[in-house]
Formats: structure tokens, sequence, C-alpha cells
């Protein structure tokens, strides 16, 4: 009855319980602030949504006051970032097939920093990593090529057009999938409490 | 003996498909162009018709050197390139110095990395290395047209 997601992360590795009743736990292993972090979650909350929602304001608390721009990001508040960015990203396309219309062929891996996500055979691939050397995220779009991301004032910026990760995500996978997909909800969107 | 010998039959197969590595494999035009790179070396960068184009951060394992010789009726006659990277990135370049000769500096100055791409058919995580290519191509254009029109220097230094 349970349908578990395994997936292997940078420096961790956590397994997800979702049940029909919606109800869900998060176990972690090995990464000691991560497990504060969501067992803190888990206390408060027994729903998918504000659980996500609580991670994302605790991260953005710690951020705020420290960093606005990738360049002065230490290494280490980098990892930070870049992991709940794709955490929350990861777990948005994971749950996308639950909530709309996805074509058979789509799937997702989630490792090591890289976010692979296959919509389809004709649409494409689209994969989302991090790139620890210049501190920035970089994206592959089948739709619109290759573009790579800094992290000024709490969001994801491409520096040639200004335009913010998430508003092209969510411009592009609501096409691919023709039904609105709303990514305002991900940890350093730009949009609502964290921007 | 037989039933064992049948039984490891049996497990061949299976056996194979786990042994076998997992290998991502190159298009054979990326590993044409990087076996037999086109257009390798360097051209004098102080020389007025020469533009250069360096990009890429040498902490990512990517840097792209692009070289083009441009003559008297702004058409390029020759291109050099030398490239630290992947595979991918390696053939990107050797593929933009052979696409920009013959051009006139207009018409490579259209040159896209998707094309690039496209030609290699470069997997989705490598299109950054057709990028790469391209911001070199531009970079180059434009360190050719700085130095051929010292006045639009003069602008864009005090922009």
């Amino acid at each position: 009855m349970f349908n578990i997601v395994r997936r292997f992360c940078s420096n961790r590795f956590y397994s997800r319980n979702f049940s029909r009743t919606g109800q869900y736990r998060i176990k972690t292993e090995r990464n000691v602030s991560r497990v504060s972090k969501l067992s803190t979650c888990l206390e408060c909350c027994q729903e998918r949504v504000p659980c996500i929602s609580t991670l994302q304001h605790s991260s953005y608390r710690f951020y705020s006051s420290v960093s606005q721009n990738s360049t002065q990001l230490s290494e280490n508040q980098f990892e930070e970032l870049v992991e709940d960015t794709l955490d929350s990203l990861a777990v948005l396309f994971e749950d996308l097939p639950e909530r709309f219309k996805c074509p058979p062929e789509y799937d997702i891996s989630f490792g090591n920093g890289v976010l692979t996500v296959k919509i389809s055979e004709t649409w494409g691939t689209y994969v989302i990593n991090k790139q620890t050397p210049n501190k920035q995220i970089w994206l592959s779009s089948p739709l619109s090529g290759p573009k790579r991301y800094d992290f000024i004032k709490d969001k994801w910026i491409y520096k040639h057009d200004g335009k913010v990760l998430h508003d092209l995500l969510q411009d592009e996978i609501s096409r691919a999938l023709g039904q609105p997909v709303d990514f305002s909800k991900c940890s350093y969107s730009g949009d609502g409490s964290n921007s | 003996m037989a039933m064992l010998r049948s039984l490891g039959n049996a497990l061949k197969p299976t056996l194979e498909r786990i042994v076998a590595p997992q290998v991502a494999l190159y298009h054979k035009n990326v590993i044409d162009h990087y076996e037999n790179p086109r257009n390798v070396g360097s051209l004098d960068k102080n020389d007025k018709n020469v533009g250069t184009g360096l990009v890429g951060a040498p902490a990512c394992g990517d840097v792209m050197k692009l070289q083009i010789m441009v003559d008297e009726n702004g058409k390029i006659i020759d291109a050099k390139f030398k490239t630290f990277g992947c595979g991918s990135a390696i053939a990107s370049s050797s593929l933009a110095t052979e696409w920009v000769k013959g051009k006139s500096i207009d018409e490579a100055v259209e040159i896209k990395n998707t094309d690039i791409a496209k030609e290699l058919c470069l997997p989705p995580v490598k299109l950054h290395c057709s990028m790469l290519a391209e911001d070199a191509i531009k970079a180059a254009l434009k360190d050719y047209k700085i130095k051929n029109n010292p006045e639009k220097e003069k602008a864009t230094a005090s922009v």
C-alpha cells in the first residue's frame, strides 16, 4: 500500500513513504542538520503542503540575513541553498503525475545535485543541476536551451535576461502538460514568503 | 553437470545484463570531432585581423579559446581553437571553427548553440557545451570589432 520513493542525494539518503490517506513520513539519515529540520517539520504538520512551506520558512529565516548574491555565498551556504531549491523542485516534479495527467514516459530522477525530468519523447528532457565552482544552478531546457542561474536576492536569476528560474519552469512545464502548474510554492521561487 | 551447464546458460543473459557496465555513448559526430579535431592551434592574438574569444571557467573544467582571422572584406578566412574540457566541449568548438570559416562576420554571429547541439546530437545535459561554443564565437567577433573600431571600443569602455 505504500509507495516508497528512495533517492540518493548529495550527502544523505532518505526515503519517503506516501500512504493513500495523504499522510506521509520522511526519514533521514546521516545529515544531522537536515534531520533536525525535518523532524521539527514532522511535529508541526501532517499534510504535505504545510510541511514544504515550513521547510521554506526555516531556510528563509536562516539565509535572508546572511546572503544576497551567489558570489558572496560560502560553499556551505551555497550547498544548503541548492539542496533546498532542488529538493523542493524534485518534490513538485515527483507529485505532478498525482495531480495532473502526464505522458506515460514521464520520469524523474534526482541525485548528486542533478535533477532530470523527462516529460516525453517528443517534448524532451529537462536537466537542472548545481554547479558548485561558480555557485550557479544550470538548467537545460529542450525548449529554450541552456541557462545559468545565479542566486540574487533570494531568487535564481539568469543574468542575461533577468528572468527567474521558477518563472521559466512554470511557463514551460505548464505548456508541456497543457495545464497550469504552480511553482511559486517552491523554495527560492521568488514568489511569496521568501522573495 | 549437464544440469549445471544448462543453468549457467539460462543465467547468462541475466548475468551479462548485470555485469555489463552502464555507459552513455557519445554520438559518432562528437567522437569524429573529438578524435580528429579540426583547426586546433593558435593565431597571433596581437594581429589586428585576429579576434580572440576566451570563455569558460577553469574551476568548472571547461575553457575554450576560439580565434578568427578576418580579411579586409569582413570574411573569416581562418579559425583556430584550443579547448580544455569534455568531449562535447571539444567537439562543439571544433565544429564552430569549421562553421565560421568562410562566413562573413555578420553570418558568423548567427550561429546558434541549438544548431551545434543538433549537429552533434548532444544530450540535454551537454547543451551547455554548445552554448560555450556560441559564446566563444561571439567573444571572438566582439574582440575583432573592438580592435578594428577604436571609437566603439571607447563607447563600450565608458558604458
